[in-house]
């Protein structure tokens, strides 16, 4: 009898916990549908950087403020997951039109070593005459890859390669406003639907 | 009469020679165009093995030094990294894909550029279905990518 009583308190023990799971992920389902936008929002200030173009010439953030800027990090021995970004982001322009004028896409190479300003000159315009690649100093790329919390690290395999790097894949979005609003990581690349949040934006 | 003999050993000489390729079919086969002066760049394809269990065990192209199978793979940090395949298994009648972001066989220290080429040969070599060899159409960096991503 007592046995019974106690089953029958745990059920209702297990029952509530059950209801309030569901309230709780439906609200945090119901927040998270609040967002607008495709990409992941993470809104944050965007830290200022000075690195070297493809041309030599020092290029700072600040000097896009009226512009969206979408920013990645990569390296030019990167066989598969670079080009695939460059291509989907050289997709996005092309969705934009006419306002891709207003946005400017940047390449920050995570490896100094081997992505020279020359490397960098061959390698850019190949995609896009109006995107810029910067190098730096393997201390400055450090720096902007550390305030971007952007992972980066060499590997040295058994590949004939040299080596690989590893890397933060995600592309981030800058505001005019000079605010990371938001980032789309490797399986979130549909260039129609980050072209959708850019025009939301300007 | 002598026609026939000539003929049907011709036949089963030329059927023993394709015997690999009957088993290991390729479809779908591109190699990525990248900017001149590159020293990498991946090829993409499916493979399918009708035959009995199988190894790709060696890879090599004329335009590169080395050829690699690798897989590129995202952690849930968004860290990108590569993996070397040594041995692939690919089991009797299974299909494997090599894609973007994905499997793919790295081309390392390319010879020549591959902007306006129009295709590079790849050597495959199984254990058992032996060489194969794929004529591998070069294919412009954004034809093909985005088709691939998933969609949440």
């Amino acid at each position: 009898m007592k046995r019974k009583k106690l089953f029958k308190v745990l059920i209702g023990i297990l029952v509530m916990i059950i209801v309030l799971w569901g309230v709780i992920l439906y609200v945090h389902l119901d927040q998270n549908t609040k967002s607008d936008y495709y990409g992941m929002v993470s809104e944050r200030e965007a830290p200022e950087f000075t690195l070297t173009d493809q041309d030599g010439a020092k290029v700072s953030l600040s000097d896009f403020k009226d512009k969206v800027v979408l920013i990645f990090f990569g390296y030019t021995h990167c066989p598969d997951i670079c080009p695939m970004t460059m291509s989907v982001i050289n997709n996005v322009m092309d969705q934009l039109g006419d306002q891709a004028d207003r946005v400017q896409v940047v390449f920050v190479t995570i490896d100094p070593e081997r992505d020279t300003q020359d490397k960098l000159k061959s390698y850019i315009p190949y995609y896009n005459e109006n995107f810029i690649g910067l190098t730096g100093t393997p201390e400055e790329i450090d720096k902007v890859a550390d305030d971007y919390n952007i992972f980066y690290s060499k590997e040295e395999g058994e590949s004939s390669s040299g080596y690989l790097m590893g890397h933060g894949s995600s592309v981030l979005l800058i505001t005019p406003e000079g605010d990371i609003l938001l980032r789309y990581p490797q399986n979130t690349m549909d260039p129609a639907a980050i072209a959708g949040d850019i025009e939301k934006i300007l | 009469m002598n026609k026939i003999v000539l003929l049907s050993i011709l036949f089963f000489t030329l059927a023993q020679f394709s015997y690999a390729d009957d088993n290991i079919v390729i479809n779908d086969a591109w190699v990525r165009e990248v900017p001149p002066g590159s020293s990498v760049s991946s090829v993409y394809m499916t493979i399918e093995n009708k035959g009995e269990d199988d190894n790709l065990v060696g890879l090599s192209s004329e335009v590169a030094e080395t050829a690699e199978l690798h897989t590129s793979k995202v952690d849930e940090k968004g860290v990108a990294t590569m993996e070397m395949i040594k041995v692939l298994d690919i089991p009797s009648d299974n299909t494997v894909k090599l894609e973007p972001g994905g499997m793919h066989i790295m081309l390392i220290d390319l010879k020549e550029s591959l902007v306006g080429k129009e295709a590079v040969n790849i050597k495959l070599v199984f254990d058992k279905a032996g060489i194969v060899v794929v004529e591998v159409p070069v294919k412009k960096t954004g034809q093909m990518d985005h088709q691939h991503h998933h969609h949440h």
